[in-house]
């Protein structure tokens, strides 16, 4: 297995904020890997910076490729959808093609027409005439027929409908995922993503606070619910997180001995969103009171 | 060590020749999203010949015509270099519409070029795509300063023969022209050399003002139109109150009234506006052009120096400019 993204150290200040505080993660071939963190975390930067769009400090290093220096190069095997990188309204779907076509050694013709015949696409519409949900289609089969080895997205299904939605992860994970490709996504929808990814990069104030594949997670993190006669005992297992549920206490524990739980009561593997809660949130809140 | 880079992937059909080049796809993608590059000259064009047709069917008695002698005698007596003349000024009148028309269309797709993607947001799709700001930004220039001229000379070249032809219908069947002589090539090469010329040095004059709209079109947050105009004014305005002395105003006037006082003699600059210097069509054509003079000025030499120096910072501005 190759490592696509090598980051060392990467850090970026605007003014006196720091969108990124030495950041370092390392994203292998194969993986699908999920950016998560809160608005202003510094996802958006981590990801300018491994497209080549932003100047970062630190090392990085994306499919052997300096990004910023190299960028047009680096563009031949990365791909990316954004919502803030939207196809221009003024070209028709024919050109959009055609342009890509043109540019990119790695496009393939034949799939992006197979993947576009399944959708309501016309070639001779104008990208402004069409539903942001063929917009993204649209988009989807451009990046779809290029043999990139890394596809980077950003929040790709905002603003869509769930139908939509769910037809884009669909269509990723059947016609396009392979061992030798790489996904990297941010979402707000993390549910979403959830059983899709195989890792996990919490990304808090520029720093990375967790960085982990799925399937360490129910090793290393437990969720125990327990009625409110055990939440004292529970407590002295030191939990990152406690919260009430239906006149229950809900537990989230980092590196507990599991067997000590199943004692307590039932024991659940947790959702990201409730490791999400755990790591970041509870960090943010605290540093919003202390900054405000 | 890092297998990672490695070309394995096939890469689809083999893409041969010129027509197929990345770079050609990126000028076409101009002309696929600024139409006025071939839609203004043709409907200069389209004026022109309606312009044309309907003054034929005014002049309805071109008989009466002939019944004046003394015009008749005029006519008749004009040789093969008087055709020369006469197409040439012809010519060149044609050409003078399309000249305008191109100034305006060159203005006005240079100060958008590098801006209207950053408008809609789709710069950052043109960005996801293996195009450097390098190649994206000599495209735009190469668009401005070729494309732009050659279709405002194709314009001006089927408008001269269109209207050619309208006249020819008209006077023909009464042998007041020579329509044999009207139609010989060589008395059309001149004027055609004549306003070749005149775009050419045209679009070379033009590089340096393309470029400044281009680095301003990369680099304006909003209104790339009115920081295009202000800078100068400002620059003038303090160089007026500084040094009491107008370079900056001068510099830019002269560059965007065109190539023709530098090109071509008998065409003058008079403050804001050019001129044609009396007699100017009147004298011999040869002696209109004067490229020796033209492709040794210091100003233009100096202006394309000037140009590479602008472009260099736009291609920076393109890649450093931070999108959010």
């Amino acid at each position: 297995m190759a490592t696509l993204i090598e980051a060392q150290g990467l850090t970026k200040t605007y003014g006196s904020t720091r969108a990124l505080d030495a950041a370092s993660f390392k994203v292998e071939s194969g993986r699908i890997v999920g950016l998560i963190g809160p608005n202003g975390a510094g996802k958006t930067t981590a990801l300018k910076a491994i497209l080549g769009l932003t100047r970062v400090d630190g090392s990085l290093r994306v499919c052997g490729f300096d990004p910023h220096a190299q960028r047009a190069e680096l563009m031949q095997q990365v791909c990316f959808i954004a919502d803030v990188a939207v196809l221009p309204r003024w070209i028709k779907v024919q050109q959009a093609i055609d342009y890509v076509a043109g540019v990119h050694p790695r496009f393939r013709r034949d799939r992006c027409d197979e993947f576009l015949a399944r959708t309501n696409v016309k070639r001779t519409s104008r990208v402004k005439e069409l539903s942001k949900g063929m917009i993204t289609q649209l988009h989807l089969a451009l990046v779809m027929a290029i043999d990139a080895k890394l596809l980077v997205l950003d929040e790709p299904t905002l603003g869509l409908d769930i139908l939509s939605r769910k037809q884009f992860y669909d269509s990723l994970l059947n016609d396009y995922m392979d061992e030798e490709r790489t996904i990297l996504v941010t979402t707000h929808q993390v549910e979403e993503i959830e059983n899709i990814l195989t890792d996990v990069i919490f990304i808090d104030r520029g720093k990375v606070v967790l960085d982990l594949p799925m399937d360490a997670i129910p090793e290393r993190f437990a969720q125990l619910l327990v009625g409110p006669d055990r939440a004292a005992a529970a407590r002295e297992l030191k939990p990152l997180t406690e919260r009430q549920l239906l006149g229950r206490h809900v537990f989230l524990y980092e590196g507990a001995d599991g067997e000590k739980l199943e004692q307590l009561g039932e024991v659940r593997q947790p959702s990201i969103a409730d490791l999400f809660v755990a790591k970041v949130h509870g960090t943010e809140l605290r540093a919003a009171g202390g900054a405000a | 060590m890092n297998a990672v880079v490695a070309n394995d992937v096939p890469t689809g059909p083999a893409r041969a020749g010129v027509l197929n080049a990345p770079f050609t796809w990126l000028l076409r993608r101009e002309l696929w999203e600024s139409k006025a590059i071939w839609i203004v000259p043709a409907i200069v064009a389209g004026l022109l010949l309606i312009s044309t047709l309907l003054a034929s069917l005014q002049i309805g008695d071109i008989e009466g015509l002939k019944t004046n002698a003394d015009f008749a005698d005029k006519l008749g007596s004009i040789d093969a270099d008087g055709y020369v003349r006469l197409v040439s000024a012809f010519q060149v009148g044609v050409a003078m519409a399309f000249y305008v028309a191109l100034m305006f269309v060159q203005l006005f797709y240079a100060v958008d070029a590098l801006y209207s993607d950053r408008r809609d947001r789709s710069v950052l799709f043109w960005k996801s795509l293996p195009v450097s700001d390098a190649q994206t930004v000599l495209s735009k220039l190469v668009t401005a300063v070729v494309i732009i001229p050659v279709f405002a000379w194709l314009g001006a070249f089927v408008a001269q023969i269109a209207i050619g032809l309208v006249v020819s219908a008209k006077v023909g069947g009464t042998g007041l022209v020579q329509l044999s002589q009207l139609w010989m090539p060589t008395t059309w090469l001149p004027g055609m050399g004549l306003t070749l010329y005149g775009t050419l040095a045209d679009a070379i004059w033009s590089v340096p003002l393309v470029a400044y709209l281009l680095l301003v079109s990369a680099l304006a947050p909003r209104s790339p139109f009115m920081w295009a105009t202000l800078i100068p004014l400002a620059l003038g305005l303090v160089e007026r109150i500084a040094f009491k002395t107008d370079y900056v105003l001068h510099t830019f006037t002269v560059r965007a009234l065109g190539a023709l006082p530098a090109a071509f003699n008998g065409v003058e600059q008079h403050g804001m506006s050019v001129q044609l210097g009396r007699n100017s069509m009147s004298t011999s054509i040869d002696g209109i052009a004067r490229p020796a003079a033209f492709f040794t000025d210091v100003e233009v030499w100096a202006g394309l120096a000037v140009a590479a120096l602008l472009i260099a910072a736009t291609i920076w501005a393109r890649r450093y400019r931070d999108e959010t």
